[in-house]
């Protein structure tokens, strides 16, 4: 669930700089988790063990399964676990990262053991307790560049966060939010919220980050930017920001109003008040989510 | 009534969500399947094509759903009128229903709901 937030655990320490991070993401998908990574992760080894096999691998063709049974590291049984396991990504993140040279096996090790101290993560929550959770790791971020957080836009970023990973993926990161009052779209779609919580929401995509989210959000593989791929990316922040709306209506008794969804192609969007620039970034590129408050 | 006899209205300002729609409910076996792009476009439509059921979409431009549905409901008081929104709040449920919606279908799509709901009404079972 938290996954997501590794990779911006990672920028705060200043482990990592954004365009490592980034790169590390964009390549997640072409790279398999390497079972050592997985081993340490799972307790089952440690680096000084882990380097050791693979020391050993450059001069024995074996598997590296292998070589740990032998040297009494891991049991078969820890081994087959290890191949079925299904691998985190922060983990595929951070193994990324390890091949790049940008952090060393110990101090991705480390860097997920603080990560997950530091956020009290733990198997046992209850879905409620998650979205508690998920709503502090979110308000965190915005403190780094917005204060006074609107409760509402906590609750909305929150449901964001839940609906990417059930529409789109969960295999995402958020950078840290910016402010800005201009911007300029590309392929863009806006709607407004009218009411007690009025704001304007913005999804913007490069050409070829629109085709790949669309292709995911309507389980069809669009080739090209049409207007399929444009009506996807106003469907998303529609069911998206409708969902908030009933959301808010059950818990809050309020009842917001929304304004149909706008498509903006190429356009220089400006802002007397500052608008909150949030990107996300997926491994086939960025979604960029904007707020006017 | 048959399913490939019935005809089917799809108003939605997304070509995306009539696209979705249409290929659930032609998966039916219905064909006759007719697409406006706004409130006004649907009645207008409603107006001159009589369909046996209406999918309609809240949030559009020019003339919203609800509008729709009253203007639907003068033409024909027996109009069968179903809701498809993601806007599924309660007081957005209670206005549509009465205004004369017969259901409301929540975004994102359910096929098993359409089905229910298209066996229910043409062939007399869910």
């Amino acid at each position: 669930m938290y996954a997501q937030f590794f990779g911006n655990y990672l920028l705060s320490k200043r482990a990592v700089s954004p365009e490592q991070l980034i790169k590390a993401i964009e390549e997640q998908h072409t790279k398999h988790t390497k079972i050592g990574t997985l081993a340490v992760h799972m307790n089952f080894m440690d680096a000084t063990q882990v380097n050791c096999i693979l020391i050993r691998q450059t001069h024995e063709n074996k598997r590296f399964g292998e070589l740990a049974i032998e040297a009494g590291f891991l049991t078969k049984e820890q081994v087959d676990t290890l191949l079925h396991q299904q691998v985190p990504i922060y983990l595929q993140i951070g193994q990324g990262l390890v091949e790049n040279g940008a952090l060393t096996d110990k101090e991705l090790d480390t860097l997920i053991a603080s990560y997950q101290e530091e956020n009290e993560l733990s198997q046992l929550e209850t879905a409620s307790e998650q979205q508690e959770n998920l709503q502090s790791l979110i308000q965190n971020l915005l403190l780094i560049s917005v204060t006074n957080i609107p409760n509402f836009l906590l609750q909305y970023l929150t449901l964001l966060f839940n609906d990417l990973i059930r529409f789109i993926g969960e295999d995402f990161t958020p950078l840290n939010p910016m402010l800005c009052s201009e911007y300029v779209a590309e392929h863009c779609s806006a709607q407004i919220i009218n009411g007690e919580y009025s704001m304007t929401s913005y999804l913007d995509l490069e050409e070829e980050t629109a085709i790949t989210f669309a292709s995911r959000y309507v389980r069809e593989n669009f080739h090209e930017y049409d207007e399929y791929v444009q009506a996807s990316i106003e469907d998303f922040l529609n069911l998206h920001n409708g969902l908030f709306n009933v959301n808010i209506s059950n818990e809050k008794s309020i009842e917001l109003e929304l304004e149909p969804p706008v498509s903006l192609e190429n356009t220089y969007i400006s802002s007397a008040t500052k608008m909150i620039l949030m990107p996300i970034i997926y491994p086939f590129g960025t979604l960029n989510f904007f707020f006017k408050i | 009534m048959k399913l490939e006899d019935v005809k089917i209205l799809i108003g939605d300002d997304s070509i995306l969500a009539r696209k979705q729609l249409k290929d659930v409910v032609s998966n039916f076996g219905i064909s006759n399947i007719l697409e406006a792009s706004n409130g006004q476009e649907a009645i207008d439509m409603y107006k001159e094509h009589t369909p046996d059921m209406v999918f309609l979409d809240i949030v559009m431009p020019v003339k919203d759903g609800h509008s729709a549905i009253a203007e639907i409901m003068e033409v024909n008081p027996q109009a069968d009128i179903v809701i498809v929104s993601s806007v599924g709040t309660q007081a957005q449920l209670r206005q549509a229903i009465q205004l004369g919606a017969k259901d409301f279908i929540q975004k994102p799509l359910n096929v098993r709901q359409i089905e229910s709901i298209l066996k229910t009404r043409f062939e007399g079972r869910a």
